[in-house]
């Protein structure tokens, strides 16, 4: 190929794909705006929350794993800008023991998350603010025959966690609650902070999906482009027929029987499925008016 | 034969644009004049005396040393002396704008496909078809049926009316064209078709000046099996098509017969432009009167993978980026 016919190729290439480049680069740009404001924005706004982020009033965690907790929270503070606090605590929040314990109804989710919420909004928690700030926290009730833990979310967490979400951080919690709890509130952490990745919720699949759609897109685009320009045959039945038509000579048809086939129409009765709701709490608002979402799980 | 022009002595062609007789070198119209040059033999050129070479089926050609066209007497006479000629509806220029607006989209078509210089390349050429006539009866005797549902209260009725089905039709096939070129592949020359027979005329070499050309290269019985299975396809079809409307039809005896039969030679317009590309020849081939196009285009596997793989770069980098964008503006 002559450079002439090497300098068309180019231009033809780039004249083909310049709404492309034009769309990822304003895409790049933007994004890469976005990330340095990001990582330029200034720390903590919220100094009024207390400092303590791990709150073991059951006594089930060793100092050691509390220890632990609280720097693998800060790391996980200072990168994702939200707060994260764990309360463990045992008593009662169902039936008439709950009320004499001061609680608001005998309802076991009620009671569980007006404790998280009121823990939340009292201790004013949020990373940005002390109201409706940036942040969750997971309490775990170990009395006996009412144990069981809840997510309080808020701000940009409430944002990120659909009430599926919230469902598989506690699915996530329950796999360590007997067996290791420290490693179950890591687990905890770990699964919010990947719902505050963005899109990912999906982690891994979501990249791989990418890969595969971006791939499925260009192979249709290849297809397309390669199938194109094969001739067809144009000539009508009657291309070579004097005067467009055959001459019919003879055409009847003549009536020789019939017969007449009766169905009784059946009448279907309707069907009435079953559905089955699923737990899990969603968005409300707290006694001190602040917005909130989560849900629990009883064990 | 050439034709001369009376006024400069160039070498006269038709031209299909102006449909007339026309000398690119003075521009004048019907300045033709035939000539037989000096000499008798068919590998003289009779305008420069060059030595040219003929093809075995070569009628007529371009002489390489003064680019007249010539016309070979003996294979224009005689037994080869061609009945009818459809001339070329459309020009070399319009041939080429054609290609470009049919291919222009071709992306992964080489970059000199449709470059001037290659398209400069085509050659207008004259194929020798044999033109069949046929008178053919058909007939068709079968039982159709009609079926009807209706619904009364919570009964549903379906009714079906049986009918004795008789058609009887004569079809006469008028210049079923078949290819009579070895050179030219037949399933080609179908797909070229149709041709609009209104503008077909009674031979005149001057119609040649300006193309190639080749005389029969096999006899009208020889190819007359593809007319008869054109015409048998076509007349099955017209007959199915004249007991439509039933809701099935079962066959109880059918078939055709020729009463009469005919051919004569004709010659037909293609424009033929051949790219080669990466040692391999791709021929198109132009409908001179419709401006059809058949040919396949070929494919620049760097071009493939430089498409391909940009579209997917530029769709996964958008895909990768939303997550992170998310992220950020959270």
């Amino acid at each position: 190929m002559s450079d002439n016919y090497r300098e068309e190729a180019i231009k033809q290439y780039l004249r083909h794909f310049r709404v492309w480049f034009i769309i990822v680069a304003i895409a790049v740009v933007v994004t890469l705006v976005a990330g340095i404001i990001y990582s330029g924005r200034e720390g903590r706004a919220n100094s009024s929350a207390p400092k303590e982020r791990v709150y073991d009033e059951a006594d089930i965690l060793t100092d050691a794993e509390e220890e632990k907790l609280r720097k693998y929270i800060a790391e996980k503070e200072a990168r994702y800008r939200a707060d994260f606090v764990i309360l463990t605590f045992s008593q009662p929040v169902e039936g008439q023991e709950a009320l004499e314990y001061g609680c608001r109804s005998t309802d076991w989710e009620e009671n569980m998350m007006d404790i998280a919420d009121d823990f939340w909004d009292e201790n004013g928690y949020g990373y940005n603010r002390d109201f409706e700030g940036d942040g969750s926290i997971l309490i775990d009730n170990r009395y006996p025959g009412q144990r069981g833990e809840w997510l309080s979310t808020s701000g940009k967490v409430e944002d990120a966690l659909s009430v599926r979400a919230v469902e598989n951080v506690l699915y996530a919690v329950d796999d360590y609650y007997d067996s290791d709890p420290c490693r179950a509130y890591m687990r905890y952490i770990d699964k919010v902070c990947s719902y505050l990745d963005g899109g990912v919720q999906l982690g891994g699949v979501y990249y791989l999906g990418a890969f595969v759609v971006s791939l499925i897109i260009a192979g249709v685009y290849a297809a397309s482009h390669l199938g194109k320009n094969r001739a067809q045959d144009t000539t009508a039945v009657n291309a070579y027929v004097a005067g467009g038509k055959p001459e019919l000579k003879d055409q009847r048809d003549d009536f020789i029987r019939k017969n007449v086939v009766k169905r009784k129409i059946e009448t279907s009765s309707s069907t009435r499925g079953g559905g089955r709701s699923s737990g899990g709490g969603g968005h409300h608002t707290s006694r001190s008016g602040a917005s909130h979402g989560g849900g629990g799980h009883r064990h | 034969m050439y034709f001369r022009c009376k006024n400069c002595g160039g070498n006269v062609v038709y031209s299909p644009e102006k449909h007339t007789m026309f000398c690119p070198f003075c521009e004048s119209e019907k300045s033709q004049e035939l000539s037989n040059g000096t000499s008798p033999e068919m590998t003289i050129c009779p305008n420069c005396g060059g030595e040219i070479t003929v093809e075995k089926h070569t009628s007529a050609t371009q002489c390489p040393y003064c680019d007249s066209y010539l016309i070979l007497n003996e294979r224009v006479e005689g037994e080869y002396l061609p009945k009818l000629i459809l001339p070329f509806q459309l020009g070399k220029e319009s041939c080429k704008q054609s290609i470009r607006e049919k291919f222009k989209r071709n992306l992964f078509a080489p970059t000199d496909f449709l470059s001037e210089s290659r398209l400069n390349g085509m050659q207008g050429m004259y194929v020798p078809y044999w033109l069949y006539n046929y008178d053919t009866h058909c007939f068709f005797q079968g039982e159709g049926t009609k079926v009807r549902t209706w619904t009364s209260g919570n009964t549903q009725y379906t009714e079906t009316s049986y009918y004795a089905v008789n058609r009887d039709m004569d079809i006469h096939f008028d210049k079923i064209p078949v290819d009579a070129s070895e050179a030219m592949p037949d399933d080609v020359m179908d797909l070229m078709e149709p041709y609009n027979y209104g503008q077909l005329i009674d031979f005149n070499p001057e119609f040649m000046s300006g193309f190639y050309a080749e005389k029969y290269n096999m006899p009208a019985d020889a190819v007359e099996a593809r007319a008869r299975k054109k015409m048998d396809e076509d007349a099955a079809v017209m007959l199915k098509q004249s007991y439509a409307g039933y809701h099935s039809v079962r066959v109880v005896n059918q078939g055709s017969n020729v009463k009469g039969s005919s051919s004569c030679f004709g010659l037909l317009p293609v424009w033929k432009y051949l790219y080669t590309y990466q040692d391999q020849e791709y021929p198109f081939y132009v409908n001179g009167q419709t401006g059809k196009i058949v040919g396949e285009v070929p494919v620049s596997r760097k071009k493939v993978w430089a498409y391909t793989g940009t579209l997917w770069g530029c769709v996964a980098a958008l895909l990768y980026m939303v997550p992170l964008l998310l992220k950020f503006l959270r």
